[in-house]
């Protein structure tokens, strides 16, 4: 099914890792403290893997419930984004290393959005609050930012990231053996492309064109001409340079040759 | 005249001391050796009631009994967005007299007050764990003999949050040194070579009163005599104390910016280089900013600049 190639481009793991990058520098300060930069992680991940980690250090296994405060960011939703839909014929090419006569061709990508929300949790306000205000003037309520090779190799992309709504929950009420729980709660929605395989195809150096033109009579009326006024009606294009098709690539300046042989 | 039956005692002194007694002597036979940890704290926030910033300075040894016999009690070990999470809880049995004798009377609070109190840390060296007192129950039993001789206090383990913990006893300091944020000096030359767990200063600039940085040297240090190693510090203060809060942090030592200074050992160096960023994953195992870092920026096209600070800015 499909064209049965194998690619994968790790468009997703790509999204995943730049998104980490833009957030995982942030910082807060307490009055008379130090600077700390916040711990920022990919929410889903492997159980087992997790709880082996979490006991390596073994001089202060299961001593602290959590350290605070840190942030975790995971991927809720995935839709077709319509709004950035572009003709699917569109095709980009690149050139190959070594070879004159063929280039790489990927199809059009598509345009998805992908749901991200960036969880805040914190004991102290203060401390919660620091963070979200580091982040919201930075969207506008788009961020964009340029990811190399996410439409085919040495391609930049242009990916906005929506900050699409903002909510906390401040669950301090009840008895005094419960926890209180501060979550701030950013959701973003990243605009990302799934580009598809790679194609080898080879490079059209010559064009010849048969055509008759269709001129229109005095009094508006269509009718076909059986011979071209200035006797243009067979085109050849091809290398302008040393008119020789056949050594040319991608690189070639191609031009108008008039009345094929 | 009381309405009760006056044949009966419901509680005199010596009752009371006996019945005291004999709960002192069941805890110190069932219970455990805990350290009780009072909070002292540093700045509160008025506007959000909360304590901006905490330390723990001292630890008192006292037994308690531990009212869970099956296990811990709370959710346990779980997995959530935030990484793994261990939310065990615990209720302690302690004496209110031995509470008072060993720990009460070297606080300052107001007498009538002493108790003790919720925020309060309790170090369970049997299970290794840091606790937090989440709830006092001093009503627990309710005047059987016309007092109230115990405290139940339900505690849960400690959300960390970067506080200054100096105890005195390594086994509860070490939750500093493993926990807090760490940031690396690369050391220059100077002589000497730090202590595990002593305090560093440096002093800044010229104005007087100098602003001093003062960190705590971690377990993962490597500071030869020779000046080629590095100090990993953590628990960063400064003397420049204002309400808007200081970013003051240590500096690469030139001109009127000092040398790192051991207060115990008397070593000094120059730092030449710091880092703050690469340390961060050090000790929390699900932390992932350099990870991110590492592996997005293969991929980010920083043409276009970072809204949170410039790539590989690591200060």
């Amino acid at each position: 099914m499909l064209n049965g190639q194998y690619f994968y481009n790790q468009t997703m793991k790509k999204a995943v890792a730049v998104f980490g990058t833009i957030f995982n520098n942030i910082k807060i300060v307490r009055q008379g403290g130090s600077m700390e930069r916040v711990p920022l992680a990919y929410g889903p991940k492997s159980k087992f893997l997790s709880r082996i980690n979490s006991d390596r250090n073994e001089a202060v296994n299961r001593s602290i419930a959590i350290k605070l405060p840190r942030m975790a960011f995971e991927i809720t939703s995935i839709s077709y984004d319509t709004t950035a839909k572009l003709n699917r014929m569109n095709k980009r090419f690149f050139p190959i290393d070594g070879n004159n006569t063929k280039k790489n061709t990927v199809m059009q990508s598509v345009p998805y959005k992908l749901g991200i929300q960036l969880n805040i949790l914190a004991t102290n306000q203060d401390d919660a609050l620091q963070i979200f205000e580091q982040i919201l003037p930075s969207f506008t309520p788009e961020y964009t930012i340029a990811i190399k090779n996410m439409e085919g190799p040495d391609t930049s992309t242009d990916v906005p990231i929506v900050l699409t709504s903002v909510s906390f929950s401040d669950e301090y009420e009840g008895s005094f053996e419960t926890r209180r729980t501060l979550i701030y709660t950013l959701d973003f929605e990243m605009r990302v492309r799934f580009a598809g395989t790679t194609s080898e195809g080879k490079i059209i150096r010559i064009v010849d064109t048969y055509y008759y033109s269709k001129l229109l009579d005095t009094d508006d009326s269509p009718t076909i001409k059986t011979s071209n006024p200035v006797g243009e009606e067979n085109v050849r294009v091809a290398a302008v340079d040393d008119n020789s098709p056949f050594d040319a690539d991608i690189t070639t300046t191609f031009g108008f040759d008039y009345g094929l042989p | 005249m009381s309405p009760r039956n006056v044949y009966f005692s419901h509680g005199t002194t010596a009752e009371k001391r006996l019945y005291e007694d004999l709960i002192i002597e069941s805890l110190r036979i069932y219970g455990h050796d805990v350290y009780y940890i009072p909070r002292k704290i540093v700045n509160t926030n008025a506007i959000f009631n909360e304590d901006a910033l905490s330390e723990f300075g001292d630890a008192f040894m006292i037994e308690a009994y531990v009212e869970n016999i099956d296990g811990f009690a709370g959710d346990g070990d779980l997995l959530s967005k935030f990484g793994v999470e261990v939310r065990d809880q615990m209720n302690l049995i302690i004496s209110d007299r031995r509470w008072q004798d060993l720990i009460g009377r070297f606080q300052t609070d107001d007498e009538a007050a002493l108790r003790p109190k919720e925020g309060d840390l309790i170090f369970f060296p049997t299970a290794n764990g840091l606790f937090e007192i989440t709830f006092v129950e001093d009503e627990t039993p309710f005047y059987q003999l016309q007092n109230l001789p115990t405290f139940k206090l339900t505690c849960e383990l400690f959300e960390y949050n970067n506080q200054a913990i100096d105890t005195g006893v390594d086994a509860i300091d070490k939750f500093e040194t493993e926990f807090a944020t760490r940031t690396k000096l690369t050391l220059g030359a100077g002589s000497g070579t730090y202590n595990i767990g002593e305090d560093v200063t440096q002093g800044l600039g010229d104005k007087s009163p100098q602003t001093v940085i003062t960190a705590e040297v971690t377990t993962d240090s490597d500071s030869p005599a020779d000046g080629s190693g590095y100090v990993i510090v953590s628990s960063i203060t400064t003397s420049f104390d204002s309400p808007e809060r200081s970013t003051t942090q240590f500096s690469i030592t030139s001109g009127s910016v000092g040398n790192l200074v051991g207060a115990e050992s008397g070593a000094s160096y120059a730092i030449t280089a710091i880092d703050g960023f690469t340390t961060i994953d050090d000790k929390d195992s699900d932390a992932q900013n350099v990870d991110f870092e590492t592996i997005g920026n293969n991929f980010i096209d920083f043409t276009e600049s970072n809204p949170f600070g410039e790539i590989n800015i690591t200060t």
